[in-house]
């Protein structure tokens, strides 16, 4: 089995970022947007490696050293898992090419563990893209033994392996519940995000608690730190353990743990692969149909009804870019019935929620718009699009009207509970209700631009597309570089008049929306040319 | 109907696809565009319903230019592509719903388009169906329904018969004929000689992206077989 899965693997791989795909191309534009894209992960991967140094350069210098191994490696735990909740499911039972596997002479754990394999390579990246800059500065500064560097190297190893596990594991459960359903897109997407959210709301209380200890048991807080971690995520100490004290013990539990639950997770899994396989490709077809009386819409009524149920057929789609305004809308109900000033306790940071309620409620509506991939989801169908005697405007603008169907009942509702939590002034209020829809329009239009200038049209899984491409990601960024000027503004020189942050805000965010609203509508139907 | 003038496609690879073609299909015509794989068949056809843009030359539908008005050169044709991607997410009534509110065929009008076409492809029973459940054959018969539903002065199909059940084939030629009897353009490419000769007014020839042979049926095989001719002058690439 061991050859079927390096070989299935290999295919899987060869492909990862895309590089295969650049490497054999002859299109020059595409290489290109490659290296382009290369520039900004880059960047990033260094704007990483330079927070994670300082952040374990800080805990040195505080002398909670001890700390350092355990909480990169809880952190990173932590971010995986919740964002590989929201693939796993779709990466280990993809179908495009099911029915190929599935008719070679290979097992069903092969195909599990080398579909399961494509995810833990990219995730290893970024455990070590988090834990080399800590294990340096910890190396550098604490001048540790070989012990260190071989249990760091062999720990981060595995420190994938177990959140991967248990993502795929909710993943494949979410996927199984919902693969005899009719509607299997809207209940894969509601029962991720169910688990998505209450994933942020364990992590919430965690740092709420950990919030609490940082004012009253600062002398005790690094052993104070460790034992939260310790009871929320077990492994971090055994890591801690082995990297830190040398106890092998600690890395044979992490290994032995990881391995013993991956294992019992492939035989469950390739017990029941081909049946949800099977589910998933089954369709209900009842062949009764009778022609019946038809209704009519305009062109534009039309194309936003069809983008609505393209939208609501992907779970994936669903769950990735609804979180956002979901959490803005939590967030209005939970201030509502917490109080703003017990939060605001709670942070130490007198009066800041009342004042940065309308950019915490923008940073919900940048996180991921719909329209950042929009163009793309019509993969191999763009066709009957481009062949639509329509105008072009009315098909991003029917992109443009899902976005904010989707986004408005989460604004109102933010906005609504926003309003009787803080019982703000009349200009307060207002800035409340403009400010995030200012974002929800500039994240919208931003996300169609990008999308339009980075299309990708050719993919066989719609993971590719929502998780994986580069228009998602920089959309998300371009959405992030709106808002943390004002951020900045707000946070850090409270002396300046909140209301006349949000002014300037709204005006340049509504300015540039509307100068890429006017190039959007002058772009062509014909992508990548 | 159909008139391309010295079309020139290059890929952003550097490949030109299609060089210098020039072709013209009458109201009424059955045209047949045949040729190997990679030959450049599809790509003269994307070109011709607005999915590639090209570099240089012209082509226009009823004289108006794709370049200077596609929407109004988009609304007199229907396309079918070699291979129906149709929106899997929609039922087959919801999709020819769609297309019929793109085109603004009234209630009644498409009421009766629609009933008409998927009893004679039978197809009405599975149109409450997701498409993702059809066939390829049944996406194929589908995507025909929606390209008839507008009554297109030209057709432009790719390879329409691969993937179609014999009986559907027959419908599909039939409903042809009659188009073309009404004054409709037929314009498709196919590797069924076969088909090509017995229902073809005209032919074209095209090599490596050049037009090699092109003209009346009957005037291009001169008595032989269209197989014969078109194996004879893909092999000396020379027009008559």
């Amino acid at each position: 089995m061991g050859r079927q899965i390096r070989l299935l693997a290999k295919v899987q791989l060869v492909n990862l970022f895309g590089i295969n795909e650049v490497r054999h191309t002859k299109d020059k534009k595409k290489q290109a947007r490659f290296v382009g894209l290369g520039v900004l992960w880059l960047f990033l991967v260094l704007m990483i490696i330079f927070y994670v140094a300082a952040f374990s350069f800080g805990f040195v210098l505080l002398g909670m050293e001890e700390i350092v191994p355990m909480y990169l490696f809880a952190i990173t735990s932590l971010i995986i898992l919740f964002f590989s909740i929201f693939k796993a499911g779709s990466v280990i039972f993809q179908m495009n090419t099911y029915e190929i596997l599935v008719s070679l002479p290979v097992s069903k754990a092969a195909i599990v563990v080398s579909r399961f394999l494509t995810m833990y390579v990219t995730n290893l990246l970024l455990a070590f893209l988090v834990m080399l800059p800590g294990t340096v500065v910890y190396g550098v500064m604490m001048r540790p033994g070989m012990s260190f560097y071989l249990y760091s190297i062999l720990g981060t190893l595995f420190l994938p392996l177990l959140p991967l596990t248990i993502a795929t594991a909710l993943g494949a459960g979410i996927t199984a519940a919902s693969s005899r359903m009719r509607h299997r897109g809207l209940v894969y997407a509601g029962l991720t995000l169910v688990v998505a959210l209450g994933l942020v709301v364990i992590s919430m209380v965690f740092s709420g608690n950990v919030e609490q200890i940082n004012v009253e048991m600062i002398k005790n807080l690094a052993s104070t730190l460790g034992n939260q971690i310790g009871s929320m995520y077990p492994p971090a100490i055994w890591f801690s353990d082995a990297v830190v004290y040398g106890k092998t013990s600690g890395f044979l539990l992490l290994a032995g743990s990881s391995g013993l639950v991956f294992a019992g997770l492939i035989v469950l899994l390739q017990k029941y692969f081909q049946k949800i396989c099977s589910a998933l490709n089954a369709t209900s077809a009842k062949n009764n149909y009778k022609m019946t009386k038809l209704s009519s819409s305009s062109p534009l009524a039309a194309l936003w009804k069809r983008e609505l149920k393209r939208y609501f057929a992907s779970g994936i789609y669903v769950s990735n870019t609804s979180i956002g305004y979901l959490l803005m809308a939590i967030m209005g109900v939970a201030l509502f019935f917490v109080g703003t000033e017990k939060i605001e306790e709670t942070m130490q940071l007198p009066g800041i929620v009342t004042k940065a309620l309308p950019l915490l409620y923008g940073f919900c509506a940048v996180m991921m718009p719909t329209t950042s991939c929009a163009v793309s989801m019509e993969g191999k169908q763009w066709w009957i699009a481009q062949t639509l005697p329509v105008k072009t405007r009315d098909i991003w603008n029917s992109k443009l009207l899902v976005n904010l169907t989707i986004a408005f009942p989460f604004y109102i509702v933010a906005v609504l509970f926003g309003v009787l939590a803080v019982k703000p002034s009349l200009m307060d209020g207002i800035w409340l209700g403009v400010v995030p829809l200012a974002y929800i329009l500039f994240s919208a239009v931003a996300g169609l631009a990008v999308n339009l200038a980075m299309p990708v049209l050719d993919w066989e899984n719609e993971t590719n597309v929502v998780k994986q491409s580069a228009s998602t990601l920089v959309s998300m960024l371009a959405g992030f570089a709106g808002l943390i000027p004002p951020m900045i503004c707000i946070f850090a020189f409270p002396g300046i008049s909140g209301q006349m942050i949000y002014l300037l805000t709204t005006v340049i965010l509504l300015g540039v929306t509307a100068v890429l609203h006017l190039s959007n509508m002058k772009k062509s139907v014909i992508l990548n040319r | 109907m159909l008139n391309i003038q010295n079309l020139t496609k290059t890929y952003g690879g550097g490949k030109t696809a299609v060089s210098n073609l020039s072709l013209t299909v009458e109201a009424g015509d059955i045209y047949g565009f045949i040729g190997h794989n990679g030959a450049g068949k599809t790509t003269t056809i994307k070109c011709i319903v607005g999915i590639h843009e090209f570099e240089e030359g012209e082509i226009t539908i009823d004289g108006v230019s794709v370049k200077d008005d596609p929407i109004r050169c988009k609304s007199m044709l229907a396309y079918i592509p070699d291979n129906p991607d149709l929106y899997e997410y929609l039922t087959g009534i919801q999709y020819l719903n769609f297309i019929a509110d793109i085109f603004g065929i009234s209630k009644e009008e498409r009421e009766a388009r629609i009933g008409k076409e998927a009893d004679a492809f039978e197809i009405t029973s599975a149109l409450g169906d997701l498409i993702s459940s059809y066939s390829h054959g049944m996406k194929q018969k589908l995507a025909i329904i929606g390209a008839l539903i507008h009554k297109p002065r030209l057709l432009v199909l790719d390879e329409p018969f691969v993937g179609l059940d014999p009986k559907a084939s027959v419908t599909l030629k039939n409903r042809m004929h009659e188009m073309c009897q009404e004054g409709t353009a037929i314009f498709f490419s196919t590797h069924v000689l076969d088909v090509a000769e017995k229902l073809c007014s005209k032919v074209a020839i095209i090599k490596g992206g050049k037009l090699i042979a092109a003209g009346p049926t009957g005037e291009l095989t001169k008595g032989e077989s269209l197989e014969s001719v078109f194996m004879e002058v893909v092999r000396d690439g020379k027009t008559d």
